[in-house]
C-alpha cells in the first residue's frame, strides 16, 4: 500500500514540475527556477516543517512579487506558480516522510536482527562450552571410574593370597593323614595367621574405602600430639622387641594442642611405625616431634633398607608395595601408608617421606596447630545445628571468602575453604563435607567438576552472593540471578518476579557493552525503559532513579563494589536487583531467593538451608 | 636349602623330573612344595626371578611352577627368559595366574608358557596337572 502512495506521490511532484518549468522560465531563467527547486530539493531532503514554513513563507513574499508587480502576468498565472509550488512542495515532503519512516523500520529490522544474531553466537558459544565442558566431566569421570577399578583389582588380589594359602593348608589337613604332629601344628599355625591377616586386611579395605567416600565419622576435638605419639610408643614396644629392634621417644615436654581425630592420628603413628619395623632388618627407630612456627611436625625414622628414589611418589599410593627380592616381600594391605596419607590430608596436614638407600628412611607429617581455642558455647551449638556437618566455602575473591567465612560461623556453621576447585574437589574427597557454598562464579567451567562432585557424593552446592549491610549486617545482595545463556523470556519473567510494576525504568549496569545490548533488546519493550551504563558511579540516582536494577557480567571486585555501593546508598537501597551470572544454574541452588530478597537477613536463610541439606544428605 | 630326592618314583618314571616351583609367598611355596613332595615328586623352590633361573639352569626341571606377580622380575619375564634359553626350554612352564586377570593368559602364551592354573587352586589340581604332563594323558 505503502509502494502505491509512494508512487503517487511521485506523479504529484513531477506534475507540480511541469508549470513550474513553464511559468519560471525553465531553463531561459535559470536564477528563479534554480531558486525553487533548491527550495523543494531542502524540503524532500531534511523534511523540516520549519524549512517547508520558510519557504513558503519566502516564496510567496519575495518569489511572487514580481509577478504581482509588473503586472506582466495575468493572475491565473500567478495563481498556478503558487498551486504548483504547493503541490510540489506538499508531494516531496510526504515523499521525505515516507522515506524516513521506511528508513526508520529498516534500522529497526537490523537491529532485531542483530539482537538475534548476537544472542544466537552467544548461545552456540555456550553450547560449545557446555560441550567441552561435559567432555571434561567423562574424561574426569573415567579416570574415577579407572582408579576404582584399579582398587577393586587391588583388594581382590590382596585378599586372593591369604586366601590360597587357608584353602591348600587345610586342603592339604584333609587329604593327607600321614602328617606327623609338629607339622599339623606348623599348618594350622599358618591357617591361623593367614586368616588373621585376611581380618586385618578387610578392616583396612573397609577404612580406605569410608575415607573415599567420605563416609567416616570424625571426631575433632583438642588433641595433645605428645600423648598420641607416647601411646604408639607404648604399644609398639613388644613387636620392636620382638624384632631385636630399638625404640626411642623424643617428644618435647609441652607442645601446642591440633584438632584432630586422635583415634585416627594414632592410627597413622601406629601404620608408620609398623612399617618402619617391617623394612628394619636391624637398628633402631625414633619416634617423635617437633614444634615448628605454626605446625607441630611428627616423624617417625628408622634405620632400616630406605627406599628407591623412583618410588617415594608411589608409596603413599592404595596397594603400592615395596618389593625386595632379599627378604621377601613383607606382608600387608599396601593400604597402610594410603590410609595415613588419606588421613593427614583430612586434617589439612600434610605427610612426606625423605629417605636414604641402605641407611633408612624417615616419614614425617605436619598438621597446623589449633590457634584459636574455640568457645566451647560455639563449639556446642555447631555440633547441634549441623551435627559435624561442615560448609566448604568456594569464592575466589579473598576478602569475600573470609566474610563469608566468619558470617557462617557467627550462624554457627563449621567451615573450610577453598580457592579453587581443584581444592575443593581434594578436600571435599576426604572429608565430605555437608555443603558447599559458592560465592560469585567465574565460569561455566569452574562449576562444571562441581557439580560431579555433588552428584557423585551427594553434596548440594548452594550459592549465594551476600554482601555486609552497614545498617543491618550480611544480608543476601540481590533479588534474583539470570544465568547464562539467558533468553528474552527467562529475563522479563524473572524481572516480573522481583519488580511487579506495569512500566518502569530498567537500568542495566555492564561492562560489556554487547551484553547490555542484548539485554536491552530483549527488556526494551513498550513496557520498560531502558537506560545502560557502565559504571554505577556514573550515574545520578536522585535525579532518574531506576525501578530495578540489572548487573551485568563483571569481576567478582566490581561487582561486590556494585552491589555495596547500591545497598549502601539510602536512595538505591531498596531498588529490586537482578544479577547475571556467567554460569547456568543446573544443579545449583540459589539461597533463599524465593522466600526473601533483599534484607530478609542470612539467619532464616539458613535456617531453610538446613532444611535442604538434610534432605539431601538423607536422600 | 636342602631339597629331597624321592627314589621311589625314578622306578616308574625313567627319566629325572625336578619340579621346580617360583613364588614369592613363603606359605604358597610350602603348601605347594609339600604336596608335591607327598606325592612323591623331587621338589626344588625358588622365591624370585634371578634365584628361578639360576635353579632352573641347575636342576633342568621338567616342570616350573611360575606366580606372576613378583618383585622386580616377573613371571612372564622369567618365562620369556627360560623359553629362549635352547638348554630350557623344553621345561614345562605353568604359569600361576589370579582369577579375573585373563590378560595374563594371553601374555603367558605370547612368552611361551605351555599351561596356566589359576589361583586360588586346590593341591589335588596341582597334582592331577603334574601326573598328565609327566606320565602322558
Amino acid at each position: 500500500m505503502d509502494h502505491k502512495r509512494k508512487k503517487i506521490y511521485l506523479y504529484l511532484a513531477l506534475i507540480g514540475l511541469i508549470p513550474l518549468i513553464f511559468f519560471t522560465g525553465g531553463p531561459e531563467s535559470p536564477f528563479r527556477f534554480l531558486y525553487y527547486a533548491t527550495l523543494v530539493l531542502l524540503i524532500s531532503v531534511f523534511d523540516s516543517k520549519a524549512i517547508f514554513q520558510a519557504s513558503f513563507t519566502f516564496c510567496i513574499l519575495y518569489g511572487l512579487m514580481p509577478f504581482v508587480k509588473t503586472g506582466k502576468y495575468p493572475l491565473y498565472t500567478v495563481a498556478i506558480n503558487v498551486f504548483s509550488f504547493l503541490l510540489m512542495a506538499i508531494a516531496s515532503g510526504y515523499l521525505a516522510d515516507l522515506l524516513r519512516k521506511e528508513g526508520d523500520s529498516y534500522e529497526k529490522a537490523t537491529d532485531i536482527f542483530h539482537g538475534l544474531t548476537n544472542n544466537l553466537n552467544l548461545k552456540i558459544m555456550n553450547l560449545q562450552s557446555e560441550i567441552d565442558s561435559i567432555s571434561e566431566s567423562y574424561e574426569r569421570l573415567q579416570k574415577v571410574d579407572k582408579k576404582r577399578i584399579h582398587f577393586i583389582s587391588g583388594i581382590s588380589h590382596e585378599l586372593r593370597a591369604p586366601l590360597s594359602s587357608i584353602r591348600s593348608f587345610s586342603e592339604i589337613l584333609i587329604n593327607y593323614e600321614d602328617i606327623d604332629t609338629v607339622t599339623k601344628k606348623e599348618f594350622l599355625y599358618i591357617i591361623n595367621s593367614e586368616s588373621e591377616r585376611l581380618t586385618q586386611l578387610t578392616d583396612e579395605i573397609l577404612d580406605a574405602v569410608r575415607m573415599e567416600s567420605g563416609k567416616i565419622q570424625w571426631h575433632m576435638d583438642s588433641v595433645d600430639l605428645a600423648d598420641v605419639i607416647r601411646t604408639a610408643f607404648r604399644s609398639m614396644i613388644p613387636i620392636t622387641k620382638n624384632k631385636g629392634l630399638l625404640m626411642e621417644i623424643d617428644v618435647p615436654g609441652r607442645i601446642h594442642p591440633v584438632r584432630g581425630d586422635k583415634n585416627k592420628l594414632l592410627q597413622v603413628m601406629l601404620n608408620l611405625i609398623s612399617n618402619a619395623v617391617k623394612f628394619t632388618p636391624q637398628g633402631r627407630i625414633t619416634i617423635g616431634a617437633e614444634e615448628m612456627s605454626d605446625q607441630i611436625k611428627v616423624f617417625v625414622s628408622d634405620t632400616g633398607e630406605g627406599i628407591y628414589p623412583e618410588e617415594k611418589g608411589k608409596i603413599f599410593e592404595d596397594f603400592y608395595r615395596i618389593g625386595d627380592d632379599l627378604l621377601g616381600r613383607p606382608k600387608g594391605s599396601g593400604l597402610g601408608l594410603s590410609i595415613a596419607k588419606k588421613i593427614i590430608d583430612a586434617h589439612g596436614g600434610s605427610i612426606s617421606v625423605d629417605s636414604q638407600l641402605g641407611k633408612g628412611s624417615t616419614f614425617s607429617f605436619t598438621l597446623p596447630r589449633s590457634e584459636v581455642i574455640s568457645s566451647p558455647d560455639r563449639e556446642a551449638k555447631a555440633v547441634m545445628r549441623f551435627s559435624g556437618r561442615q560448609i566448604l566455602v568456594l569464592e575466589d575473591y579473598v576478602p569475600m571468602r573470609q566474610f563469608l567465612r566468619v558470617t557462617l560461623e557467627t550462624l554457627g556453621y563449621r567451615t573450610m575453604s577453598a580457592e579453587s576447585v581443584k581444592q575443593v574437589l581434594e578436600t571435599a574427597g576426604i572429608r565430605k563435607p555437608g555443603a558447599i557454598l559458592i560465592g560469585y562464579p567465574k565460569s561455566e567451567e569452574h562449576v562444571n567438576e562441581l557439580r560431579i562432585l555433588s552428584r557423585i557424593k551427594e553434596i548440594p552446592i548452594f550459592l549465594g552472593i551476600i554482601i555486609n549491610d552497614e545498617k543491618s549486617g550480611p544480608q543476601l545482595a540481590v533479588n534474583g540471578y539470570i544465568s547464562k545463556p539467558f533468553d528474552k523470556y527467562q529475563i522479563l519473567s524473572t524481572l516480573g518476579d522481583v519488580y511487579k510494576g506495569r512500566t518502569g525504568k530498567i537500568l542495566i549496569i555492564s561492562p560489556d557493552s554487547e551484553e547490555a545490548r542484548n539485554l536491552q533488546v530483549f527488556i526494551g519493550t513498550n513496557i520498560y525503559e531502558t537506560a545502560i551504563v557502565a559504571d554505577v558511579h556514573a550515574m545520578n540516582m536522585t535525579r532518574s532513579l531506576p525501578d530495578a536494577i540489572i548487573i551485568g557480567t563483571f569481576h567478582a571486585e566490581d561487582m561486590y563494589g556494585i552491589i555495596g555501593y547500591l545497598r549502601n546508598n539510602p536512595v538505591s537501597r531498596n531498588i529490586p536487583v537482578l544479577l547475571i551470572l556467567n554460569i547456568s544454574l543446573r544443579d545449583i541452588k540459589c539461597i533463599g531467593l524465593a522466600s526473601s530478597g533483599y534484607g530478609s537477613g542470612l539467619g532464616k536463610v539458613f535456617t531453610e538451608l538446613e532444611g535442604d541439606i538434610y534432605s539431601v544428605a538423607n536422600l | 636349602m636342602c631339597y629331597f630326592h624321592v627314589k621311589t618314583l625314578r622306578n616308574i618314571i625313567e627319566e629325572d623330573m625336578d619340579i621346580l616351583i617360583v613364588d614369592d609367598e613363603p606359605f604358597m611355596q610350602r603348601s605347594l612344595s609339600f604336596v608335591l613332595k607327598k606325592e612323591g615328586f623331587e621338589v626344588e623352590v625358588a622365591s624370585n626371578g634371578e634365584e628361578a633361573i639360576q635353579k632352573a639352569r641347575k636342576f633342568r626341571p621338567k616342570i616350573i611352577f611360575l606366580d606372576v606377580m613378583m618383585p622386580k622380575m616377573n613371571g612372564f619375564e622369567v618365562c620369556k627368559t627360560i623359553k629362549s634359553d635352547k638348554e630350557l626350554c623344553n621345561s614345562y612352564v605353568i604359569i600361576l595366574t589370579c582369577k579375573g586377570q585373563e590378560v595374563d593368559k594371553e601374555k603367558g602364551l605370547s612368552q611361551g608358557a605351555n599351561d596356566f592354573i589359576t589361583k586360588p587352586y586346590s593341591p589335588k589340581e596341582i597334582v592331577t596337572k603334574v601326573r598328565s604332563v609327566l606320565c602322558g594323558p
